[in-house]
């Protein structure tokens, strides 16, 4: 923190010394937690720093979906002490560093500074108690995009004046984001027709619900069915883009899975390079400029991407705008 | 040589003035110089920018003409590569969604476009916009249905029209069309012309300033001061040494000083010796030494004890040119500061009601406001303070809110900046007209004020026309820039080269009391005068001509070079008419009759607009316009003074001119208001019948003063009692 020049100057020359010598400055160790095996997050992680000349020693730890593997990882990380940990997801995050009002020292990792990435809502999950400096030992990147700027991507590929939704009920963050899309739609002059998924006895939500909704909102003539962060929703997308192309309705989405891998026609993302940058940009603050990462942002990336998929464009014969076409990515493009 | 003494009391300290023969002598001599300079500078700018313009009308053909054709290769390309991606994605060219939209974008973006379209294969237009569809339809067939077609131009029907085939999945499904109107290109080239000319017309009126301000520093100032100095010196009075000068003129200076001194010395020691042998003979022999030294030196005059008095002079000039600098920089902005304004507002959420035309009117009314109310102030400053401070710091002034005006982002900004800008105005123009006063005699006043008039009117005539070149090239942020330098410019010239008279003698003039505008407001003429001329000539000033010519033209599609153009014509027909002006009006009711007149045409050059408003009629209604205020202008202002005898025998002309001023101004102050009130209620057609109409009936209602004229002269004179009601 005295001269952080000066320990610019000198990361740099162990950069350029490091392959050749061993004896040279012992290099940060970085320890990533991913959560299903590496993504283009860690590839724009490791891309900032490359293109920085800074060199660190990288060690994965992947749970593969598995959570169960979590607590032990966590306890390998406390017994190694890395100069910085990388996590991926909302569960490595909150396996790492717990809820701010409820850290357990014995468990959580609360002496080496956290990054967490690809966690889309940190203030709902309960990491941080608001955006901006947490005044933890953590900072992170939301790969959440505003729902005001997915509302006018949907205006600006056609006219949106109803806007149907269909959200597992028993997800906090699904039902928050429905809240806030009502409240949108009163701002913005449209209509919203949310329909949560039935649920079992067990208080589960029934996947064969899903196509239902999709039925009953494309008889209510929505102009687009919306998914948002709903890990249940992500996990049927195939039947839901399914069912809605059937009936001729549009699936618009705020992450990449479903444009990217089933048949929602557009997405407004934040792409996991990107997400991946801001995070190593983050870790580089901490540990070459020795800012204390409390104090910096929690935040969102702040610019998107717009992908259409052509696959489902032909399939409902409902082309993107020429003037849309200038800045979107077009996947699926093949005939 | 006349003989005699040639020593005149002067207005401003020097006691060594010409007499008037020889003043008319030499002013005659330097027109001719200057003329001769300035018809030389004519001939060969004239005859090398007309030489100029026709290479570079020959280039535009040759090179820039093909330029504008190939607009639309350009714009067919990029909507080519962008058609070509959809259709490769998957979108049949039928189903293109948005495309009204994104071919616009294109036509904004490129105005000399006139269409672009998307046929099928066939022919049949499938998407198209832009107002010519002149679509050449002999499009050979492709060579090979993939990658992309290249782009073939047909001119056919007055059109260049750019086309090539689109493809989709190997096949030809349809095909672009671009084009561009050889009219478009036409009028292109005429703008050239246009602009060439106006460039070189304001390129010869400052030559001319420029030549005229050279003249008078570098030759005509040392020569007359030579000139001075010899007459002194062949007059018997060696009391005046030259200051420095520049060149060959300094050594002139600097061998007649030397002359001097040593005159002074040598006399001087005759004298001691003189009064030495007097003193200690005071026999005969002093008696002939005084008489011997009497006769010998003739009427002669030496340093005062005080020590030598160096000849004081300066020229008006010096004013001049900082003043032309100054007025051209206002003027610059006139074409499009109301459209500068209207594009800068943003209403308020809360505030409806007040349209981005109507906000364009309240800086103009605050200059004017501003202008107005500080002219009395300034003028009292800078009696007591200098010309030249006033000027400059005027000058400064004015270039800080131009400068500022550059950067503003909403209407609160700019009425800062624009109202700082007024302060300097009124500055600036007090300034001028105490200088003129302090250095002229009362008998050439008028001749050195038509200097001043013409140095405005040169800059009424280049400000709007250059200016107007200036937005459309550089845009308008930067044409302000270019504004408060020209104006800084002028403060420097003035800083450099304006000189205070040492001790002017002036007349300090004092703020007018409510006393004096009582005693003023029962004049019923003069009143007169104010309400039905004065006032609507300034209202029309500067609600027409600043405010709503510029907001119609911009309504109607012109181009502010064009507006700059039709301003200019304001001051070309000033500059015609002024010269006659001053003959028409020789008697009090020769004066009335011309403003009446005056008066009316200004009405009918508004009126007349009610039936036809296009770019052509406005160049006549504003030409007419600066014609019949130009031709009121001087009567005007012989009428205050011949009105309201009594009150200035009273208060002294200054204070009833001041006075007059400043409630004429208030009508340059309401002009804008009330224009942008009407314009915003009625629309153009009917503002300008029913403001046209009134100032019809305003000169109507004047011209009624000649009868009571007629009266009073039989009764006994224009200087009757007028302290009732006029007719």
């Amino acid at each position: 923190m005295r001269s952080p020049t000066r320990r610019r100057v000198l990361q740099a020359a162990a950069a350029l010394a490091a392959p050749a010598a061993g004896a040279a400055p012992r290099r940060p160790r970085i320890w990533q937690l991913l959560f299903r095996g590496e993504t283009e997050a860690e590839q724009g992680f490791r891309d900032y720093l490359a293109e920085r000349r800074y060199a660190v020693d990288l060690v994965v730890r992947d749970i593969d979906r598995d959570r169960r593997r979590l607590p032990g990882l966590v306890a390998e990380i406390r017994a190694e002490r890395p100069d910085l940990v990388y996590t991926w997801g909302t569960p490595n995050a909150l396996a790492v560093i717990g809820r701010h009002d409820a850290v357990d020292p014995a468990r959580h990792v609360t002496d080496i500074p956290v990054v967490f990435a690809m966690v889309s809502d940190p203030v709902g999950a309960g990491l941080v108690p608001a955006w901006g400096g947490s005044g933890r030992n953590a900072t992170g990147v939301s790969n959440s995009v505003p729902l005001d700027a997915q509302v006018k991507a949907m205006g600006a590929y056609r006219p949106l004046r109803r806007l149907g939704v269909v959200y597992s009920p028993v997800e906090p963050n699904s039902v928050a984001n429905v809240e806030s899309l009502r409240h949108l739609a009163r701002r913005m002059g449209f209509e919203t027709l949310a329909r949560a998924v039935r649920l079992d006895a067990r208080r589960e939500p029934v996947a064969a619900d899903v196509p239902v909704r999709v039925g009953e909102l494309a008889a209510a003539g929505v102009d687009w069915i919306y998914i948002g962060p709903d890990t249940f929703i992500g996990d049927q997308r195939a039947a839901l883009t399914g069912r809605a192309i059937e009936l001729g309705v549009p699936v618009f989405t705020g992450t990449e899975l479903e444009v990217r891998s089933s048949d929602a026609l557009c997405g407004l993302v934040a792409r996991y390079h990107t997400v991946g940058q801001l995070a190593a940009h983050k870790a580089l603050q901490i540990l070459q400029d020795g800012v204390p990462p409390g104090r910096i942002p929690v935040e969102r990336i702040g610019s998107y991407g717009l992908v259409v998929n052509m696959r489902a464009a032909r399939a409902l014969s409902l082309y993107p705008p020429m003037l849309l076409l200038n800045y979107a990515e077009l996947i699926n493009t093949g005939g | 040589m006349p003989e005699g003494p040639t020593t005149v009391i002067s207005q401003f300290g020097s006691e060594l003035e010409l007499d008037e023969r020889q003043e008319a002598q030499l002013t005659r001599y330097w027109k001719a110089f200057v003329g001769r300079l300035f018809l030389m500078t004519l001939a060969f700018t004239v005859v090398a920018v007309a030489a100029l313009s026709w290479l570079a009308l020959g280039e535009f053909q040759r090179r820039l003409a093909p330029e504008f054709r190939s607009q639309s290769v350009v714009v067919a390309h990029a909507v080519q590569s962008q058609l070509q991606r959809a259709l490769g994605a998957g979108v049949p060219i039928e189903a293109l969604v948005g495309m009204d939209d994104y071919l616009d974008t294109f036509l904004r973006a490129n105005p000399f476009i006139s269409y672009i379209a998307v046929t099928d294969a066939s022919g049949r237009l499938l998407f198209g916009r832009g107002p010519g569809h002149a679509i050449a339809p002999g499009l050979p067939p492709p060579a090979a249905a993939s990658g992309t077609a290249p782009i073939r131009t047909v001119e056919a029907e007055g059109y260049v029209d750019a086309a090539a085939w689109l493809f989709d999945a190997g096949a030809a499904v349809g095909r672009l069309h671009a084009g561009v109107a050889e009219s478009t290109i036409r009028q292109q080239s005429h703008d050239i012309v246009f602009d060439v000319a106006i460039v070189t017309l304001v390129a010869l009126l400052v030559a001319f300033e420029f030549i005229v301000f050279t003249v008078a520093a570098w030759v005509r100032l040392p020569t007359t001061r030579v000139t001075r100095m010899l007459a002194a010196g062949t007059a018997g009075d060696f009391s005046w040494l030259l200051p420095g000068a520049p060149g060959e003129f300094g050594r002139v200076a600097a061998q007649l000083n030397a002359a001097t001194l040593r005159i002074n010395r040598q006399v001087g020691r005759l004298r001691a010796a003189v009064a030495e042998r007097s003193r200690t003979d005071a026999g005969g022999a002093g008696a002939r030494a005084r008489a011997i030294a009497t006769a010998a030196e003739g009427p002669l005059s030496l340093f005062t004890p005080a020590g030598a008095r160096e000849i004081w002079d300066t020229s008006l000039v010096f004013a001049r040119t900082p003043l032309f600098l100054f007025v051209l920089a206002q003027e610059m902005c006139r074409p499009f500061f109301p459209n500068f304004v209207a594009s800068v507002y943003e209403p308020p959420p809360g505030l409806p009601g007040l349209s981005a035309n109507a906000a364009a009117s309240l800086p103009i009314a605050l200059a004017m406001l501003v202008a107005a109310l500080l002219t009395p102030v300034s003028g009292v400053w800078s009696d007591r303070v200098g010309r030249r401070p006033i000027f400059v710091g005027g000058a400064l002034v004015a270039a800080a809110g131009l400068a500022l005006t550059a950067g503003v982002d909403g209407l609160g900004a700019l009425l800062a900046s624009w109202g700082l800008g007024a302060v300097g105005y009124g500055m600036v123009f007090i300034a001028c007209q105490g200088y003129v006063v302090d250095h002229s005699r009362p008998a050439r006043r008028a001749q050195a004020l038509a200097v001043y008039l013409g140095a405005i009117v040169a800059g009424d005539i280049c400000g709007p026309a250059i200016g107007g070149v200036l937005a459309d090239r550089l845009g308008w942020r930067p044409t302000f820039v270019v504004a408060a330098g020209l104006t800084l410019l002028g403060a420097a010239l003035a800083w450099r080269h304006m000189r205070d008279a040492p001790d002017a003698g002036r007349e300090l003039r004092r703020l007018p009391k409510w006393r004096d505008l009582g005693m003023l407001a029962r004049n019923g003429r003069l009143i007169w005068l104010l309400a039905f001329a004065s006032v609507p000539g300034k209202v029309l000033l500067t609600g027409f001509l600043f405010y709503l010519v510029p907001i119609h033209l911009a309504g109607l599609g012109e181009s502010q070079a064009v507006a700059g153009r039709v301003l200019m014509c304001y001051g070309v027909a000033a500059l015609l008419v002024t010269p006659l002006a001053g003959r028409l009006a020789r008697t009090p009711r020769a004066a009335i009759a011309t403003v009446g007149l005056a008066t009316l045409l200004q009405g009918l050059s508004v009126l007349l607009l009610a039936w036809r408003a296009d770019t052509v009629a406005l160049v006549g209604a504003v030409a007419l316009f600066g014609l019949a205020q130009a031709l009121a202008l001087s009567p005007q202002a012989a009428l205050v003074t011949e009105l309201a005898a009594r009150e200035s025998a009273v208060l002294g002309t200054a204070t009833v001119l001041g006075v007059y001023r400043l409630v004429e101004r208030l009508g340059t102050v309401v002009g804008p208001l009330l224009l942008a009130a009407l314009l915003a209620a009625l629309q153009a057609e009917r503002t300008f019948a029913l403001v046209g109409a009134g100032v019809v009936g305003c000169g109507a209602l004047f011209l009624l003063l000649l009868r009571r004229e007629r009266r009073s002269h039989r009764r006994g004179g224009p200087a009757a009692p007028s302290s009732e009601a006029a007719p």
